[in-house]
């Protein structure tokens, strides 16, 4: 009996070591890419990850963009990102409305273990359940960059996925967790001036119908005064906007672009940082 | 609570520990905790029904006490259909009493009369079915008095919900653990050993093997009018992968955490997907189950001694009763009759126990006939799931139909690469030990302890890293 316990204490001892060296292994195999020196990094979430054209930013700027932009990415994922982008990169980052609003338990949080991020949650209001989630969530390591992204396929008109009511429910009234959001994402921003990133803010477009909903939210004076949180942060910091055509649908649905306002989005965003030194929001309009 | 549940992961050391060390000494205590633990385990899921198990425990211990003493032929036989119709009854109103209303009044507006019968807004019990059996068998093997009926009600007790196997089996009978409740439990390291291997491959059948094909599954059954016949035949195959992996699963748990408790329970799934006749699949597919049948319906029916016709109405009952044991659907008792259609024909020629003994024994390949054998009674049992998953009839025969069309020569819509390699590897290791009662039972055995703990590392490293999306077990629905 005692050899049994013996053994099933060590085992799983044995096994947590074990794993540890399989996980960061895996991770630092993984996400290799972020050791990567002289190149762009992109973090938001899907309408980040729909709305870069990443090969025609990366034509316009002449450096390697690479994306951790994943549909539903969330605060943690963000925490994640500022500790792996090296010292002295530069950073696109899209802190969306709708990133801000989402249910916690909606966020994706699948970009590895940080004691450090999750330190952080658990400061910010994130319960110790909640914060397991996030730890099962992450016992398998995920490839959190990557070179490209799927664009959606231009079409005529929007395919509505998700209908207005839907938005309606996100921004009916202030979630109670916003502040907390809002306060972690301020940390990881601060995390990425300590490390000397050059900064570039884009704020990407919804449909006018989800504006609307937007303009009318009690919400919305919340995620317009975050704006200028973020800009206290810096020294210098500028909002400038970028202008889509409307020759042609640049919508896939109410708050994604397709692939004709990714790329001239990508474009016109290229052209501007290549001229620009300062820390800019860009506004999509 | 699951077996793959925190809940289960902290509640089942504690027992463990509490039973080998606390109460060692003293068996009525064991059997006293196990009772309480089991109570607990089930309660934990809705404590109002544990009411039932506790009044079919004292049902079936009365009526025990009363036939020890009764030797009038009537009042025996009375003191077992008290037993039999309570627990059936219960069986009827939990799982059966929509299903007959419903059919009723359907019936009755078909001729054009219309009557009123109004269904009940009722929970299933989880695990009624399989305690209900379990002590059906006490009752009956006391009245045919192959068992002595017990005098110590806490070992019944503990015998009627010992928690291992009390919400999905395997069905144990009383002659094999109502005796293990008398003797003194002894810890066998080995044994104990044993059974944490058998609950580790059973959480990779679950986890990893069932989670993940029940998605596709899923995803293929509830939208199958938008997917053409490739994908109908992929989404079939994931669910005869997740119905075996969950169910042999559960099974390979339950029985490695009785021998954690010094318990022997009966092998429930012998590697059935590697059967060479539908009459070896029904030998080693939930063989506490078909067992059950053939022991208290088909024997005392008379089983295959009259002529054929008997047979031929045997086969037919044990099935259709089997498949309507799993639900109160007519796609359960379809897939009944289905395994009959496939099992008479062998049963009529004689053939039924050509293929008593393991598939390509002693060697690594089956021959091309054992292997064509194998493939032909997979493809049977395949088209017989998918009348077992689908909603309804209709549902079935739009989903053979379409199986059964131009659009099954198309590349499938849904091609999932990972799962399809886990299950390839899955078929591979199930394969290489199916000669032993569970795929992993002796592979590493004679390892160096750093390779043999290299491979439980991995199985559980694929647990964590493929583990689907966390699904209850079917047979907790039946």
């Amino acid at each position: 009996m005692r050899r049994f316990i013996r053994k099933s204490i060590l085992f799983p001892i044995c096994f947590l070591g074990a794993y540890m060296v399989v996980f960061i292994s895996a991770n630092a195999y993984l996400n290799r890419v972020f050791d990567s020196e002289g190149v762009i990094f992109v973090w938001g979430d899907s309408q980040a990850y729909q709305g870069v054209d990443l090969e025609e930013l990366s034509n316009e700027i002449g450096k390697k963009v690479y994306t951790s932009a994943h549909h539903g990415a969330g605060v943690y994922d963000f925490l994640l990102f500022t500790e792996r982008v090296p010292e002295n990169s530069n950073v696109i980052v899209s802190i969306s409305k709708l990133v801000q609003v989402r249910r916690k338990e909606n966020d994706y949080n699948r970009s590895g273990l940080s004691f450090w991020a999750m330190k952080n949650l658990f400061k910010n209001g994130y319960s110790l359940s909640e914060i397991r989630t996030v730890v099962l969530k992450n016992i398998k390591p995920h490839s959190n960059i990557s070179e490209t992204t799927e664009l959606y396929a231009y079409a005529d008109s929007m395919r509505i996925q998700l209908p207005l009511s839907h938005f309606r429910d996100y921004y009916q009234k202030i979630p109670i967790f916003l502040g907390d959001k809002q306060n972690l994402y301020l940390i990881g921003i601060e995390n990425l001036i300590l490390k000397n990133c050059e900064m570039t803010f884009i704020e990407f477009p919804y449909h006018r119908e989800l504006e609307s909903i937007e303009n009318q939210s009690p919400i919305k004076k919340k995620t317009d005064d975050f704006i200028f949180r973020i800009g206290s942060l810096f020294n210098e910091f500028k909002t400038d906007t970028l202008w889509l055509s409307k020759d042609q649908n640049n919508f896939s649905d109410l708050s994604h672009l397709n692939s004709v306002g990714a790329n001239q989005l990508s474009k016109q965003l290229g052209e501007k940082m290549t001229n620009n030194e300062r820390t800019t929001m860009y506004i999509v309009r | 609570m699951l077996f793959n549940s925190i809940d289960f992961a902290v509640f089942l050391p504690i027992v463990f520990i509490l039973y080998w060390f606390l109460f060692k000494s003293n068996l009525k205590l064991q059997n006293l905790l196990i009772v309480v633990s089991s109570y607990v385990f089930y309660g934990w899921w809705d404590w109002r029904f544990l009411s039932l198990i506790v009044f079919s425990t004292a049902v079936d211990y009365t009526v025990g006490q009363y036939l020890r003493n009764e030797e009038n032929q009537l009042r025996r036989k009375v003191l077992l259909w008290t037993s039999i119709l309570v627990n059936l009854g219960f069986l009827c109103l939990f799982k059966y009493y929509n299903f007959f209303i419903d059919n009723f009044t359907a019936a009755f507006s078909f001729f054009g009369t219309e009557i009123s019968a109004s269904s009940l807004d009722i929970i299933l019990p989880v695990g009624i079915s399989f305690y209900t059996f379990q002590t059906l068998s006490y009752t009956i093997d006391v009245y045919k008095q192959k068992l002595e009926p017990t005098k110590d009600i806490i070992a019944f007790s503990a015998f009627v919900s010992f928690f291992p196997q009390l919400v999905a089996g395997p069905i144990e009978r009383a002659t094999n653990l109502l005796p293990q409740f008398y003797k003194e439990r002894k810890f066998d390291y080995s044994r104990a050993v044993d059974g944490m291997r058998q609950i580790l491959w059973g959480l990779f059948k679950k986890i990893v093997i069932a989670d993940n094909c029940a998605q596709y599954a899923n995803e293929i059954f509830n939208n199958s009018a938008d997917y053409g016949g490739s994908t109908l035949i992929l989404g079939a195959l994931f669910f005869t992968f997740q119905i075996y992996g969950d169910f042999s699963g559960y099974s390979d748990i339950a029985i490695g955490t009785s021998r954690l408790f010094g318990f022997n329970l009966k092998q429930n799934f012998a590697f059935p997907y590697f059967s060479r006749d539908i009459a070896e699949f029904w030998r080693r597919w939930h063989i506490s189950l078909s067992t059950w049948f053939r022991d208290y319906l088909y024997i005392p029916l008379g089983g295959s001694r009259g002529g054929a016709m008997m047979k031929v109405r045997n086969t037919f009952i044990i099935f259709i009763v089997s498949g309507f044991w799993h639900g109160a659907n007519w796609t359960f008792i379809v897939w009944g009759a289905l395994n009959a259609i496939y099992f008479l024909p062998i049963l009529l020629t004689n053939r039924n126990r050509k293929n008593i003994d393991t598939v390509a024994s002693g060697r690594l390949f089956p021959s091309p006939n054992e292997f064509l054998s194998m493939g032909a009674t997979f493809g049977l049992t395949v088209i017989a799931w998918v009348f077992f998953r689908a909603e309804n009839m209709g549902h079935a025969m739009a989903y053979i139909s379409e199986i059964f069309s131009s659009s099954t020569f198309n590349i499938p819509e849904i091609r999932p690469r990972n799962t399809t390699l886990l299950i390839i590897g899955f078929l591979v290791i199930e394969w290489y030990g199916r000669g032993q009662q569970f795929a992993i039972q002796n592979l590493g055995i004679q390892w160096k302890r750093p390779f043999r703990y290299a491979l439980y590392y991995a199985i559980i490293i694929l647990i964590f890293w493929f583990g689907g999306k966390e699904q209850e077990f079917i047979y907790f629905q039946f």
